[in-house]
C-alpha cells in the first residue's frame, strides 16, 4: 500500500502553504495512508490509522469548540489535522493536540494540500506527470543561457536544479545541493536518487561531449520516496534540454570568440589604420576606438586550449571594475582595458597589478607568460598597445627571472628589436640567409658578427677576435663569396647583423 | 412534618444556597444579616404538601446585578409595594411564599416575608439561573402569571399574563431603569401548580449541604465532592481567561489540569460547562462548583482569576429540568449562546 509522510508533504512544492505548528512535528516520518478533505468536521468519516484530515472551513472561534474539534478528529482515528488558521488556535488547544497525539498543521489552500497528498499517496504517476509537464512548460519559455534555463526549471518544478561534477556545483538555480548530497551522488550510474538527512536529490548523467562526469541534480530538503522517484523522471526528461543548451552555449561562445579573434587579426594587419568596414564591425562588437587602451597578451604553453584560457581570463577580469575586451589570438589570449579619459599613473598601475595578480593565479595551474603593452590612445594606440603586449609576452616566456610577466614600458628599444629578431618568423629567415656559414665554418659567423658589431672595422675586429688583420680581411672576402651579399649596402648590413643575433647560439 | 428553621441555621443554609448558585446567585451575606434581624425566629419551612393546594402563592427575588446589592442596600420591606399591587390585581391575598430562584442570596429572600406568609420549601429554578424565561412556571408556559417589579424610582410595573422571553425583556428593562437591581414578585399560581411546575425541597437540601460542609471540618476536596454526591471534574491552575468573541458576558477559563489535561471552564453569570481534553464533562443545568483548592470555598464567576488553583466539582442537575427536552432547551448552554458543546 502506498504511504506518504509529513516531511514529504511539507517538501511538496504545491502543498497549499502547509506548515507544522510544532517544528518538532515537521520531522515526523511515520507513514500515512490517506488524506481526507471535507468542508465541515461533521462530514469527516471514521478513519483507519495514519490518515490526515483536511478541514476547509477552518477552526471555530471559541477555545472549547477548538478543543472539541481536535478531540473528535483524533477520536475518529486521524493522525493529523490541517486547517486554515491553525496558527490562530489557542495555546491550550495546541497543547491538547500534542497531548492526544494529533499533529496540527496550518494550510492556506486546503484543496491544494489535498491534491498534494493525493499525488503522494495514490497518484504516483500523476506526480511524475505533473513534474514532466512542468519541465515541458519551462522548456517552452525562451532561455537566454544555461543559468536562465536552470532558473526556469527550478521555478516551475519548485525544487533546486543544479549542474554538478565531482568537484562541486558548476551552475545552480534555487538552493544548490549541500555537500553531503553531492558526496552521495553515484557518478558511475546513469541516474540515481540520494536520500540523506541533509537533503534529497535525483541525479542524472548529462549526456554531452566533454561533460561525461557531470550530473543534472534536482532536489531539496526532505522528500518522500515517491517525490524522489517522480523527480528522477523529471530530471531524465529535462536532461536533453539542458545538454542541448550547454552545447548551444558552447557553440555560440566558440563562434563569438572566433569572430572577435578574426576582427582583432584584421585590425592588426591593416597597417594604414582600420577601414570603415572594419570600424563598423568593431563598433558592433562594442570595441570603442576612442579613449585610451592598455593591451595585454597571455601565452599558454600547456595543454589548455586558448578558448578555455579565455574563459578563465574573462571570469577573473569580470570581477574587477572597469571595462575590458579579450579574445583568443593564436595559442594565447589578447585583450585590453579601455579608459574614456587618460588614466592617472595610479589607475594604470592598479590595472597592471590586477593583471599581474591574474597572471600569478593562472600560473598556479598553467604554464603561462603574460606581456603588458604601453598605454595608447585612439585606434592607432589600440593597435600599438596590443602589438607591444604580444612582443612583451613573447619575451616574458623565456624570462623566469620576471616570473614570466613583462611590461613593455620597462624595456629599452633595443631589447624590443632584439625580441622581434628572435621571433619565430625571423629566426628561420635568418638561418636561411646565413646557411652557408652555419655548416663547418663557425669561425666565419663569429667573424661576421664581430665585424658588423665593430662598425665594419677590420682592425677593431682583429683586435676583438685576437687575429691578424689580414686574416679578418680574408675571412670577410670568403664570407662575401659564400653569402653572395654586398656588405657595403647599409640595408643588407642591418639585415645580416640582425640575422647574426637571431642565430647566435 | 414541618421543619423549623433557626437563626443559627442561616450560615449553613447560606453556604448551601451558595453551592446551588453554581458560581452565580450573588453573595448571601447581606440578605443573611437582613433576615436574621427582621424575622421572628424560629420559623417553619413548609413542604408543599402541608398547605391547601388551592392556596394562592407568590414567588419573590431580588433581580439584577448582584454586585449592586452591596451598593444599593434594599429597603427593609422591599416587597410591600409589589405585594399591594399584586393583591389589588389578583383580588386575593397570597397564602404562601416561595423563592423564585432557590440559590444564592435569593434563596433567603422569601424569609423577608416569613412574618406574614408561610415559606414553602420550593423554588422556580432549583439552582441559580440568570433569566426570567428560565423560571420553571414560565418555561412550562403556565397561563395567568403576573410579574411585578419596580418601575423607575417610583411605581410598580406589572407584566400581566407573563410569558417567557417577553417577560424577561420587559422586567430586565424595567430593572435597568430602576438602577440595575430591584425586587421582583411573581403571582397568579397556587401551591398545586408548584407540585408539577417547580423544584421542591431545595431549601432543605441547601441546609443539609451547608451543614455537612462546615468549614470547621477542614474537609479535603474529594470528601467535599462525596458529601455533595458530586464528582470532581478537574483540578488545576487557571492559565488564561478569554471572553467569547461576540459576547463578552461569556468567558472561558483555560485550566491547566494537574494531570496534564486541558480543561475549559465556560461561565456566564454562572458556570455553564466544563470541557476536559475536548470532551464536555458537565453542562448547565448541572451545578458546577468551582472551589478554590486551597481555601476550599466556592468561587463566584467574577472571583476567578489567572493562576488560581481550582477544583471543579459537578453536582447533579435538578431532575425537574432534565425530565423534559423542552425544559432542557431553556437551560442548556446553547440557550446562553454557548455553542458547540
Amino acid at each position: 500500500m502506498n504511504t506518504f509522510n509529513l516531511a514529504g508533504l511539507l517538501a511538496h512544492p504545491r502543498n497549499g502553504g502547509l506548515s507544522a505548528l510544532d517544528p518538532q512535528q515537521a520531522a515526523v516520518q511515520d507513514p500515512w495512508r490517506d488524506v481526507m478533505l471535507v468542508i465541515e468536521e461533521a462530514q469527516l468519516p471514521n478513519s483507519g490509522p495514519g490518515s490526515m484530515a483536511v478541514l476547509a472551513s477552518g477552526a471555530p472561534a471559541a477555545a472549547w469548540q477548538q478543543d472539541a474539534l481536535i478531540r473528535r478528529v483524533a477520536d475518529r482515528g486521524y493522525r493529523a489535522l490541517a486547517l486554515p488558521g491553525a496558527a490562530e488556535l489557542s495555546s491550550g488547544t495546541r497543547e491538547l493536540a500534542a497531548r492526544i497525539g494529533l499533529i496540527l498543521l496550518d494550510v492556506a489552500d486546503p484543496v491544494a494540500l489535498a491534491r498534494a497528498g493525493w499525488e503522494l499517496v495514490e497518484g504516483r504517476d500523476a506526480l511524475s506527470l505533473a513534474y514532466v509537464r512542468r519541465v515541458a512548460q519551462s522548456i517552452q519559455y525562451h532561455a537566454e543561457s544555461l543559468p536562465d534555463l536552470l532558473g526556469h526549471l527550478a521555478s516551475r518544478l519548485g525544487h533546486g536544479v543544479a549542474l554538478v561534477d565531482r568537484e562541486g556545483v558548476l551552475e545552480a538555480a534555487g538552493s544548490p545541493p549541500p555537500p553531503a548530497v553531492r558526496a552521495a551522488i553515484d557518478f558511475e550510474t546513469w541516474s540515481c536518487t540520494v536520500n540523506t538527512p541533509e537533503g534529497c536529490a535525483a541525479a542524472v548523467t548529462l549526456d554531452s561531449p566533454g561533460r561525461r562526469s557531470q550530473r543534472l541534480v534536482i532536489g531539496g530538503p526532505v522528500l518522500a520516496p515517491q517525490q524522489l522517484a517522480a523527480l528522477s523522471v523529471a530530471a531524465e526528461v529535462a536532461m536533453p534540454a539542458v545538454a542541448a543548451r550547454v552545447l548551444i552555449d558552447e557553440v555560440a561562445e566558440v563562434n563569438d570568440v572566433a569572430l572577435a579573434s578574426g576582427l582583432l587579426r584584421d585590425l592588426l594587419e591593416q597597417t594604414d589604420g582600420p577601414d570603415p568596414d572594419l570600424l563598423q564591425r568593431m563598433a558592433e562588437r562594442g570595441w570603442l576606438m576612442n579613449g585610451y587602451h592598455l593591451g595585454f597578451h597571455i601565452i599558454c604553453r600547456g595543454r589548455i586550449q586558448a578558448i578555455q584560457l579565455l574563459r578563465l581570463v574573462r571570469q577573473e577580469l569580470a570581477r574587477l571594475p572597469g571595462s575590458f575586451h579579450a579574445t583568443t589570438s593564436g595559442r594565447g589570449v589578447t585583450g585590453w582595458f579601455s579608459f574614456t579619459q587618460q588614466p592617472t599613473r595610479k589607475a594604470l598601475e592598479t590595472r597592471i597589478a590586477d593583471l599581474h595578480a591574474l597572471h600569478n593565479r593562472l600560473r598556479r595551474s598553467l604554464n603561462v607568460a603574460t606581456g603588458v603593452g604601453a598605454l595608447g590612445g585612439g585606434t592607432h594606440g589600440l593597435v600599438s598597445t596590443v602589438e607591444s603586449a604580444m612582443d612583451a609576452a613573447r619575451m616574458a616566456s623565456s624570462r623566469s627571472a620576471t616570473g614570466y610577466f613583462l611590461r613593455i614600458d620597462t624595456l629599452g628599444l633595443e631589447q624590443r628589436l632584439l625580441s622581434w629578431a628572435e621571433s619565430d618568423t625571423f629566426v628561420p629567415a635568418a638561418r636561411e640567409l646565413l646557411d652557408p656559414l652555419l655548416g663547418n665554418t663557425p669561425e666565419l659567423l663569429t667573424t661576421l658578427t664581430a665585424y658588423l658589431d665593430q662598425e665594419s672595422s677590420t682592425t677593431a675586429t682583429a683586435q676583438e677576435l685576437d687575429l691578424h688583420r689580414n686574416t679578418v680581411t680574408a675571412r670577410l672576402a670568403r664570407i662575401q663569396e659564400l653569402l653572395g651579399l654586398d656588405l657595403t649596402d647599409p640595408e643588407t648590413r642591418l639585415a645580416v647583423q640582425l640575422a647574426c643575433r637571431a642565430v647566435r647560439p | 412534618m414541618t421543619q423549623m428553621l433557626h437563626a443559627s441555621d442561616l450560615p449553613d443554609l447560606a453556604r448551601g444556597l451558595g453551592l446551588l448558585g453554581s458560581g452565580g446567585g450573588g453573595r448571601t451575606h447581606l440578605v443573611e444579616m437582613m433576615t436574621a434581624r427582621s424575622v421572628n425566629w424560629p420559623l417553619p419551612l413548609h413542604d408543599i404538601s402541608e398547605l391547601n393546594p388551592s392556596t394562592p402563592c407568590i414567588a419573590v427575588c431580588i433581580a439584577g446585578s448582584t454586585l449592586l446589592l452591596t451598593e444599593r442596600i434594599p429597603a427593609e420591606n422591599p416587597f410591600d409595594d409589589l405585594l399591594a399591587a399584586a393583591q389589588r390585581w389578583e383580588g386575593v391575598s397570597p397564602g404562601a411564599v416561595c423563592a423564585l430562584e432557590g440559590a444564592g442570596f435569593n434563596g433567603l429572600v422569601p424569609f423577608m416575608l416569613a412574618d406574614s406568609l408561610p415559606v414553602l420549601d420550593a423554588d422556580l429554578m432549583g439552582r441559580a439561573l440568570p433569566r426570567f424565561d428560565q423560571v420553571s412556571l414560565l418555561a412550562d408556559g403556565l397561563e395567568g402569571l403576573n410579574l411585578f417589579c419596580q418601575a423607575g424610582s417610583q411605581g410598580v410595573m406589572m407584566v400581566g399574563g407573563a410569558c417567557g422571553k417577553d417577560a424577561e425583556h420587559l422586567v430586565r428593562s424595567s430593572l435597568v431603569s430602576s438602577g440595575g437591581i430591584g425586587p421582583v414578585l411573581l403571582s397568579g399560581f397556587t401551591v398545586a401548580d408548584l407540585a408539577d411546575h417547580a423544584i421542591t425541597g431545595g431549601t432543605s437540601r441547601a441546609l443539609e449541604w451547608g451543614s455537612s460542609l462546615d468549614p470547621g471540618l477542614h474537609l479535603d476536596v474529594d470528601e467535599i465532592a462525596r458529601r455533595l454526591e458530586g464528582r470532581v471534574l478537574a483540578s488545576g491552575r487557571v492559565a488564561e481567561l478569554t471572553p467569547l468573541m461576540g459576547d463578552p458576558t461569556i468567558f472561558c477559563a483555560e485550566v491547566e489540569g494537574d494531570d496534564g489535561a486541558v480543561v475549559r471552564l465556560i461561565s456566564g453569570s454562572e458556570h455553564l460547562a466544563v470541557v476536559r481534553d475536548g470532551v464536555t464533562v458537565a453542562t448547565c443545568p448541572e451545578i458546577i462548583v468551582a472551589l478554590d483548592s486551597i481555601a476550599r470555598t466556592p468561587l463566584e464567576v467574577l472571583d476567578i482569576e489567572t493562576n488560581q488553583h481550582l477544583t471543579l466539582i459537578g453536582l447533579p442537575a435538578p431532575q425537574w429540568w432534565q425530565s423534559d427536552s423542552r425544559r432542557m432547551a431553556v437551560v442548556q448552554p446553547a440557550a446562553f449562546g454557548v455553542e458547540g458543546l
